[in-house]
């Protein structure tokens, strides 16, 4: 695991009336889907972590997984394996499908 | 197809705010694209924290009916439901989105094609909503997604 640039997936944007208004890009976990906020200007290498027990935005250096070539979360990337998403999706179906079929 | 679903309640820090997820027997994937957070009451400052998380049971709770975007398509198979009296079952650290939001502020995520949420075609599997962090008022979230 490394660090490298990413591909932008999504937009953020919180509008608040005391506040400018902030907006940010957004990129998902190769691995879990999750949602990761860019510090603008960085090329998607700085993650922007919610640190909820003091309310603030932390700045982290990004994660990216080079065996499926995609960004990762911090929690994935602690994993240190591979599974991308579409293998858990795919995972979960076959399990359900299994369950049907045996009725239960 | 494309389907917009409006969850509401007066938020609980212990109950989700609400959930769409497969349907029992005719399930289908589900993916998340555009998602609208905000609170209705009068302005006032009250932090939330909305939490998207993956679960594998509904929970009970109000049933809501997904909102087809396009009158033509067929009829829904996914599940969607609000105001939580028994929370879905969340699987651990499957979070995949965290907003923390003052009350007078609204938020707004939209993703493309490859950056959606998508939940399993998997009976009961879906992303519920919850607010650890709140104040009892009434928060909404619209969300739009796509079946397949």
């Amino acid at each position: 695991m490394s660090t490298s640039a990413k591909p932008i997936t999504g937009y953020a944007v919180t509008v608040d009336p005391d506040h400018p208004t902030v907006e940010r890009d957004t990129t998902t976990c190769g691995h879990c889907q999750r949602v990761i906020f860019c510090k603008p200007g960085t090329a998607q290498t700085t993650y922007l972590i919610f640190d909820r027990a003091a309310w603030v935005w932390t700045e982290e250096l990004g994660a990216f997984c080079r065996v499926c070539m995609r960004p990762i979360c911090f929690a994935c990337c602690d994993q240190g394996r591979c599974l991308p998403w579409e293998q858990k999706l795919e995972r979960s179906e076959a399990r359900d499908r299994l369950r049907r079929s045996v009725g239960v | 197809m494309n389907l917009s679903v409006k969850l509401r309640r007066t938020a609980s820090a212990a109950l989700s705010l609400g959930g769409i997820n497969a349907d029992a027997t005719r399930p289908r994937r589900i993916e998340w694209y555009d998602v609208i957070l905000g609170c209705e009451a009068p302005a006032a400052d009250n932090p939330f924290l909305y939490i998207f998380q993956r679960y594998t049971a509904a929970g009970t709770a109000t049933a809501v009916a997904p909102q087809k975007l396009d009158p033509a398509d067929a009829v829904t198979e996914c599940d969607a439901a609000e105001n939580h009296t028994v929370d879905p079952t969340y699987t651990a650290n499957e979070i995949v989105l965290e907003i923390p939001l003052n009350q007078r502020a609204t938020f707004r995520w939209l993703a493309v094609e490859g950056g959606r949420l998508i939940s399993p075609a998997t009976a009961s599997n879906g992303i519920g909503i919850s607010t650890p962090t709140s104040a009892a008022l009434a928060i909404t979230a619209t969300a739009h997604v796509n079946e397949r």
